[in-house]
């Protein structure tokens, strides 16, 4: 049982862990350079099947584009269409240019959860070391889509609150510390937020799959009760409405550092 | 029974996840029941509420998760 119970506990992290290949190679091939490189890089392989499977996929799709679309291409369609409706619908007609962004985080973090489901695997996004560094990436983008729109003295202007009258700005001192101190929670709470569901997921799979073996334990054989079975689909409805959220707010900080106009209303005329 | 550090940090680690629990189940109560309501005033709207009801969701569960970190952060110090 101490066996069957390592397999699923790395030393690494305070919390189980479900075990992937990578890590099982490492073990097979135990005191060696290559061991070392499969384990310091395990997260940097996996993120790299995963572009690899994207580009091969999207390049696949968008071959041979045609007019009246077949079947893939329709695929393709609705859920790029889906994507822009859900951007453009944030941030209004001029979201088309943000679209590629947040559509790839989407299918990035959507992909890589999915992909963290199949035996042998375990998501990259479980990590705070992957979802911090995308979460910076954000960040610095709303600040530089901020910057870029609105000219450096509009997004500092932007920042102390945009005041208008005298009351507004007495109140500057107050708005600006706070603003920043926003601007920077926002990264925060999307890495963890992220990091922690996916994780969470991750660690009860680890421990209902603990639960199976230990089930069979009196009959040493290396198999388990496939408990964790129910729950894989939490992980994917979870998996899935964590990267529709991460993507969802990264297109409202967007269209908060954007300049609003006064809206032009668009009158709708009952005929 | 002396108060070392890593009982306080066994009494309270889970009694914290508990209370985290306890104000995100309330919370999702509320966002859940609202989101049955409209369902029931309008259904032919249920996708769109059915959407709005899980990002909903999903804000308020991340603040348990926020607790469920620090449990998992802190209790490799429990010996």
């Amino acid at each position: 049982m101490n066996a069957a119970a390592a397999t699923h506990e790395t030393s690494h992290s305070a919390h189980l862990e479900v075990t992937s290949w990578v890590q099982l190679l490492a073990r097979a091939t135990a005191p060696s350079a290559f061991s070392d490189f499969l384990t310091q890089w395990e997260k940097v392989i996996f993120s790299a099947i995963l572009v690899a499977l994207i580009s091969f996929l999207a390049i696949f799709v968008s071959k041979g584009l045609k007019l009246i679309p077949d079947r893939r291409q329709t695929f393709a369609e609705i859920l790029i269409g889906g994507l822009d409706e859900v951007v453009c619908g944030i941030i209004s007609a001029k979201g088309r240019k943000y679209t590629p962004f947040l559509g790839s985080l989407f299918i990035y973090i959507f992909v890589s959860n999915m992909f963290g489901l199949i035996p042998l695997q375990n998501s990259i996004m479980a990590f705070i070391t992957t979802t911090a560094p995308i979460a910076v990436f954000v960040f610095l983008y709303v600040q530089w889509t901020g910057i870029k729109e609105n000219g450096i003295l509009g997004y500092l202007y932007h920042l102390c609150g945009s005041p208008k009258d005298i009351v507004s700005w007495c109140l500057v001192v107050l708005m600006l510390p706070l603003h920043i101190l926003g601007e920077f929670i926002k990264p925060v709470s999307l890495s963890f937020r992220l990091y922690g569901n996916i994780m969470a997921g991750h660690v009860l799979l680890a421990v209902f799959m603990m639960l199976g073996v230990q089930m069979l334990a009196p009959l040493h054989i290396p198999a388990g009760v496939p408990l964790h079975f129910p729950f894989l689909f939490l992980e994917m409805l979870v998996g899935t409405i964590q990267a529709f959220v991460f993507t969802l707010l990264s297109t409202v900080y967007i269209a908060m550092m954007l300049p609003h106009e006064h809206e032009e209303h668009e009158t709708v005329t009952l005929n | 029974m002396d108060m070392t550090f890593q009982t306080a940090l066994s009494i309270f680690l889970p009694l914290s996840l508990g209370i985290a629990a306890f104000g995100s189940a309330m919370g999702l109560g509320k966002a859940v029941s609202g989101a049955m309501e409209a369902t029931a005033r309008q259904p032919e709207a249920s996708a769109k509420i059915l959407t709005s009801m899980l990002i909903g969701c999903a804000f308020i569960e991340a603040l348990t998760i926020y607790a469920l970190i620090v449990v998992f952060t802190l209790s490799a110090k429990i010996g």
